[in-house]
């Protein structure tokens, strides 16, 4: 017992010096061996059903076909032998013995085979010697036939001999047929002639006789052959012995009388017919005779027969053998196949038995073993690594120890260490660095705080805290909301936007923090200025900076009050200047300086008529409230249509259209004619409100219009400068004015060429104009045309000895018959020339 | 197993030569009937040459057998023999005789590659067909019926001559060969006219030819008509001279005439029984109680002529036997023989022969 637990231990511990790779080796040569072991047990029993099979298809299948083949044989040998006997011609006998002598050798291969094959166990003396047998019999059968076959050639030879010599003995008695006939006819002619006499008929009847009698002989002998021929023809087929011998006897008395004929037959013919004779006697007995013939060929025959039935015999008692044989191979053949059968079924029992049992031993080594011993210290080893893998540097660890997974513990042990002293210093790391930021926050001169992603103060320097929330330091620890922190100020009256609306304002200012944009200026409630400048950064979160701009903003209020007295400053101005020039001065579209350009522009002169008689009587107050209310209303309608309004002279204005902007010559030129007409009208609707205040005779207003190029800028010294236009087109809208009658607008044909499309006027003669060479078309501006569509038109004519002004719309019937009856009368005085 | 089935083949093939070791050669002619005896002339002709060349040791050491058909001396039974004797595998005929048969045969002859040669037939057209196997040892009509002419023109030109033909091919050919022969030289037949061969008697047809005044008959027949034509002369007391052609070369024509054939003129080739070189062989048939007369020997002849180019050719094939036949001359019991292209003898020896006390001798 001792003894025993002492050898376990030594084991074990020499398994503990194998190691883990050993240990595996072992287990899988442990599986390995019993598989060899099973497909050895299988390769066994394979080879054992092998051997049978082999015993079955090389010794008792080949010899069961070699038996089965030689008793076909033996029957072909048999069914072939009697076609011997049956060959009619040489040829024929040899082709069919050659035949049966390869079929008989092939029978001789064939034993041979299968005395080879065949342990002597069958009855192959009795198949042997049946064939040698049938050999020599058929030996004897072939030479028999050969004997035969001479007997019939020999036969054959007889029989055409016979045919010879019958024939032969027929021509020889052919010849005395022949005469007979020939004669025939004579003699008939002698017996029907009447007239012949008695002796010559008789001499012919004598002839006749004698003829008949010589002739009597030849027919007898005619007679004879023909038996004799029949007879012999007969015995060459006779079918027994006894058949020839009773053929015979009339054969032998037909000779006879054969040669008692030939005696009587014509002596030229008679050697010959008697050489006949001998010749069918020689046929008939002796040695070559055909009767003989045919005794011979019967004897063979009848050899041949029996040894056919012998053949026969034997044929039967060789294929009988030969069944014997084939019976034993097949009994054999099936023995065989039991026992393969067995061997086949023990085989697979050994196969499943083996392969039951290393599948066994495959699971209890890798259960008991591989699975106990070395999976459940690997998962552990793997456990602690995904711990450590998980951050928990803690988790506990397997044992070390002196194999593989023990050694790897002890490495992950090693490694856990390593990452705790790496993590250690990583934090000392990060503290470092959190500390060298706080100090460079907290040196910059700017307010500066970090929010996170959930707007909460992370970070903050000391000027952010004093700037915004002095006496707050408690409060604005990292972790504080922002949310919180605004809404304590606001609460605290630190923001002077949020007094009295709290809530409003926390909105607006988380709105802004979570959308940051431009830097933007808080008021504070102590009137400090802090510009805050919010940013997101990438990492989420916000960061703000403070900055102090009360100074800047104050500067800048300073600034604002001096620009407000500025602009009140140049209102004042403005209305000493034209609306146009003033704004392009002060937009800074046109420098104020001396320069001055050539345009084309519209000039427009206005003037009251007879304005120095009626206000002459005026108080000046009076005076220059009309005047004054004149010319706004005049100023109001110039710069609603675009004029720029030169100068005021008195009650005249100076106004011109295309400069400083344009709108074009005609557009210009068109503006102005259109603002005239406007003019004229708003002058009599005020005559209604001047009347009122006292101003007896009505306001009447003349308008000068003319469109030329003129000079148009600012003239005047380096102190002082005046905008306004220099030519002699300023002179000659100044001249129409002149001419125009009270109340109507006059314009040069310049103006009319750009307005006469849209301006009805009526054309009023020429004026001379100081300055200009020739003289001037005027006309006379009516209305716009759109106004007078429809409307009544006057006829008016204005010549030096003619003046015509009809406004047949307005006259009365009568009054039509009296300018009718005045223009008629003209027209016959214009008719007559003077002096007729 | 292989070198038993070798050797089976080899017995086999060894067998196979044996039984052709024999040359097959034919007899065709009229064996039986009215033309039975020129059969048994060149029956036994025949059989005496092949029996001859076997003693001397057969055609290129294989023995000759003969076989004989009977033709009947008819065109259509002539064409059965032909093809039988074909079957059989002959390659040489002797025959026919009659050239009513052996024209037609020819024709099979021809096509089967088999040797003809003719000892009896001598109507020209025969070998002027242009069959290249035919070959005859007897002259030609054309040239029996040019002597004839000129001995009817000679002897009986002043006389009445009647020309008489059986409507045979042999009998018409040579009636009208004589008659082309005597018309040219200026004479012309008193009665030229047709007889029916195979009757009795032919007593009607010579009363009209003694009405007639007719001197001399010429016949183109065979001898059994010509000997009942003769008898029925004779029977009348009718003194005609007659005159026919080779084929009363049988000693039956004197058997059916009797005394009538006494006188009868006919041409035949010169006699070979006269030659020195036949003596032997004549002496053979004689002790064999044979006379070799008419185509006897012209029948060995055949035979003689054929083994010797079978010899000279050293083959059996037909077209070196035809060849040798055509190029050689042959020493044969008929004298020195040699065939022109056509196959016909480059001479021809014919000879007027007169029957007395009842054998042909020639005239004097």
């Amino acid at each position: 017992m001792q003894t025993s637990v002492a050898g376990l231990l030594r084991l074990t511990a020499m398994l503990e010096r194998l190691g883990i790779r050993g240990r595996l080796l072992l287990a899988f040569f442990g599986i390995s061996a019993l598989a060899v072991l099973a497909t050895a047990a299988a390769l066994y029993a394979f080879l054992q059903v092998g051997d049978v099979v082999d015993r079955i298809t090389t010794d008792r299948v080949p010899s069961a076909l070699a038996s089965l083949q030689l008793s076909r044989q033996a029957e072909r040998v048999a069914a072939a032998a009697p076609s011997v006997l049956a060959a009619t011609s040489r040829a024929q006998h040899s082709e069919v013995s050659a035949a049966v002598a390869l079929e008989m050798s092939r029978l001789e291969a064939l034993r041979t085979d299968l005395r080879d094959a065949t342990l002597g166990t069958v009855p192959l003396a009795e198949i042997e010697e049946a064939a040698v047998v049938l050999r020599r019999n058929l030996k004897e059968l072939d030479s028999l036939v050969v004997a035969r076959l001479d007997v019939v050639a020999r036969k054959e030879e007889l029989l055409n001999r016979l045919a010879a010599t019958t024939t032969g003995s027929h021509r020889l008695l052919a010849t005395g047929i022949l005469v007979m006939d020939s004669r025939l006819p004579q003699w008939r002619a002698v017996a029907a002639d009447t007239s012949l006499s008695p002796d010559r008929r008789a001499a012919a009847m004598a002839d006749l006789v004698q003829a008949i009698a010589a002739y009597i002989p030849q027919q007898k002998a005619l007679l004879e052959i023909s038996a004799v021929n029949d007879a012999l023809v007969k015995a060459a087929t006779a079918p027994t012995r006894g058949d020839l011998a009773l053929i015979l006897f009339p054969l032998r008395r037909s000779l006879a009388a054969l040669e008692t004929a030939s005696s009587e037959i014509d002596e030229k013919l008679q050697t010959r017919f008697r050489q006949r004779v001998d010749e069918f006697k020689a046929l008939t007995d002796g040695e070559n005779s055909i009767p003989k013939a045919r005794e011979e060929e019967l004897a063979v025959l009848a050899q041949g027969e029996k040894l056919l039935a012998e053949n026969n015999r034997l044929s039967r008692s060789l294929t009988a053998a030969v069944d014997r044989l084939v019976a034993a191979a097949d009994r054999e053949i099936a023995a065989s196949g039991r026992e393969a059968a067995l061997v086949q079924r023990y085989g697979t029992g050994v196969v499943l038995g083996s392969a039951f049992l290393s599948l066994l031993s495959s699971v209890l080594v890798v259960w008991l073993y591989v699975d106990r011993s070395l999976l459940a210290r690997l998962g552990a080893v793997s456990q602690g690594m995904l711990a450590i893998a998980g951050g928990d540097l803690r988790a506990p660890l397997p044992a070390a120890g002196s194999d593989e997974i023990g050694r790897m513990a002890e490495a992950l042990s090693l490694f856990r260490d390593t990452a705790v002293e790496v993590e250690e210093k990583n934090l000392r790391d990060v503290a470092e660095a959190r500390q060298r930021l706080v100090d460079a926050i907290e040196s910059i001169s700017e307010g500066f705080a970090l929010y996170d992603r959930e707007d909460w103060l992370v970070l903050s320097n000391s000027r952010y805290r004093e700037l915004l929330y002095a006496g707050l330091e408690a409060e604005l620890t990292p972790g504080t909301a922002f949310e919180e922190i605004i809404r304590r100020s606001a609460e605290r009256g630190y923001i002077r936007d949020a007094e009295g609306r709290v809530d409003e304002w926390v909105a607006e200012r988380l709105w802004r923090h979570r959308n940051p944009g431009e830097p933007w200026a808080q008021r504070r409630g102590d009137g400090r200025w802090i510009m805050i400048s919010e940013r997101r950064i990438s990492a989420g979160g916000t960061v703000a900076v403070y900055s102090d701009i009360t100074e800047l903003k104050q500067r800048e209020e300073n600034l604002a009050e001096k620009s407000t007295a500025l602009e009140a400053l140049s209102s004042k101005l403005a209305k000493y200047l034209a609306p146009q020039v003033y704004s392009s001065i002060f937009t800074g579209r046109q420098d104020v300086r001396i320069a001055s350009q050539r345009k084309k522009l519209t000039i427009c002169f206005s003037d009251i008529a007879g304005f120095t008689e009626t206000t002459d009587k005026m108080e000046s107050e009076d005076l220059t409230q009309l005047l004054n209310h004149y010319l706004t209303e005049m100023s109001k309608i110039a710069s609603d249509h675009g004029a720029t309004i030169d100068k005021y002279v008195g009650d005249a204005i100076l106004m011109f259209f295309g400069d400083p902007e344009t709108r074009g010559v005609k557009e210009d030129a068109l503006a102005c004619v259109q603002m005239a007409l406007a003019m004229q009208k708003r002058i009599s609707e005020l005559t209604e409100v001047w009347r009122d205040m006292g101003i007896e005779t009505p306001l009447r207003c003349r308008i000068g219009i003319h469109t030329d190029y003129c000079t148009v800028g600012n003239f005047g010294s380096e102190d002082r400068m005046d905008y306004t236009i220099i030519g002699g087109a300023v002179n000659l809208a100044s001249r129409l004015e002149q001419e125009a009658a009270p109340g109507a607008i006059l314009i040069s044909y310049e103006t009319f060429a750009q307005v006469k499309d849209t301006i009805d006027c009526e054309e009023m003669g020429h004026v001379q104009v100081k300055g200009i060479a020739y003289p001037v078309a005027t006309y006379r501006v009516i209305d716009l045309k759109a106004n007078l569509a429809g409307a009544s038109r006057a006829v008016r004519t204005e010549l030096p000895h003619f003046r015509l002004e009809l406004e047949p719309e307005l006259m009365s019937a009568d009054e039509r018959g009296g300018a009718a009856t005045a223009l008629r009368d003209a027209l016959d005085r214009l008719s007559h020339k003077p002096g007729q | 197993m292989h070198r038993i089935i070798a050797i089976a083949i080899l017995v086999l093939a060894a067998m196979f030569s044996s039984a052709r070791s024999e040359v097959l050669i034919g007899v065709s002619a009229a064996m039986t009937g009215r033309l039975a005896w020129i059969g048994e002339q060149g029956q036994r002709g025949a059989e005496m040459a092949v029996a001859d060349v076997n003693a001397a040791g057969g055609v290129l050491g294989q023995k000759v057998r003969l076989i004989s058909v009977d033709d009947f001396c008819d065109p259509e039974q002539a064409v059965a023999a032909a093809q039988k004797l074909v079957a059989d595998g002959v390659v040489l005929v002797v025959g026919h005789y009659c050239s009513g048969a052996s024209i037609p045969a020819s024709k099979v002859y021809e096509e089967a590659g088999v040797v003809e040669i003719s000892p009896g037939s001598t109507n020209p057209q025969l070998t002027e067909q242009g069959r290249g196997n035919v070959f005859r040892t007897i002259g030609r009509d054309d040239a029996q019926g040019f002597i004839a002419g000129n001995y009817l023109a000679d002897r009986w030109g002043n006389k009445k001559i009647a020309i008489l033909h059986d409507n045979s091919t042999y009998g018409k050919g040579l009636a009208d060969e004589t008659r082309k022969q005597l018309n040219k030289r200026g004479v012309t037949e008193a009665v030229y006219d047709a007889y029916t061969p195979g009757k009795d008697d032919y007593s009607a047809e010579v009363a009209a030819l003694q009405t007639a005044g007719v001197s001399a008959l010429y016949v183109g027949g065979y001898h059994a008509e010509v000997a009942l034509i003769a008898r029925a002369a004779h029977g009348r007391g009718y003194m005609v001279q007659l005159i026919s052609g080779d084929a009363l070369a049988t000693e039956e024509f004197a058997l059916i005439a009797g005394s009538a054939a006494e006188g009868t003129l006919f041409t035949f080739p010169a006699d070979p029984r006269r030659n020195a070189g036949a003596a032997a062989i004549v002496e053979q048939f004689r002790v064999e109680n044979f006379e070799p007369a008419g185509y006897t020997l012209l029948s060995y002849c055949a035979v003689q002529v054929w083994a010797q180019a079978v010899a000279k050719a050293g083959s059996l094939e037909p077209k070196a036997v035809i060849a040798t036949l055509h190029e050689q001359e042959f020493d044969t019991v008929i004298g020195r023989v040699d065939f022109d292209d056509k196959g016909d003898l480059t001479r021809q020896s014919w000879v007027w022969y007169v029957w007395r006390g009842g054998e042909y001798v020639p005239v004097e």
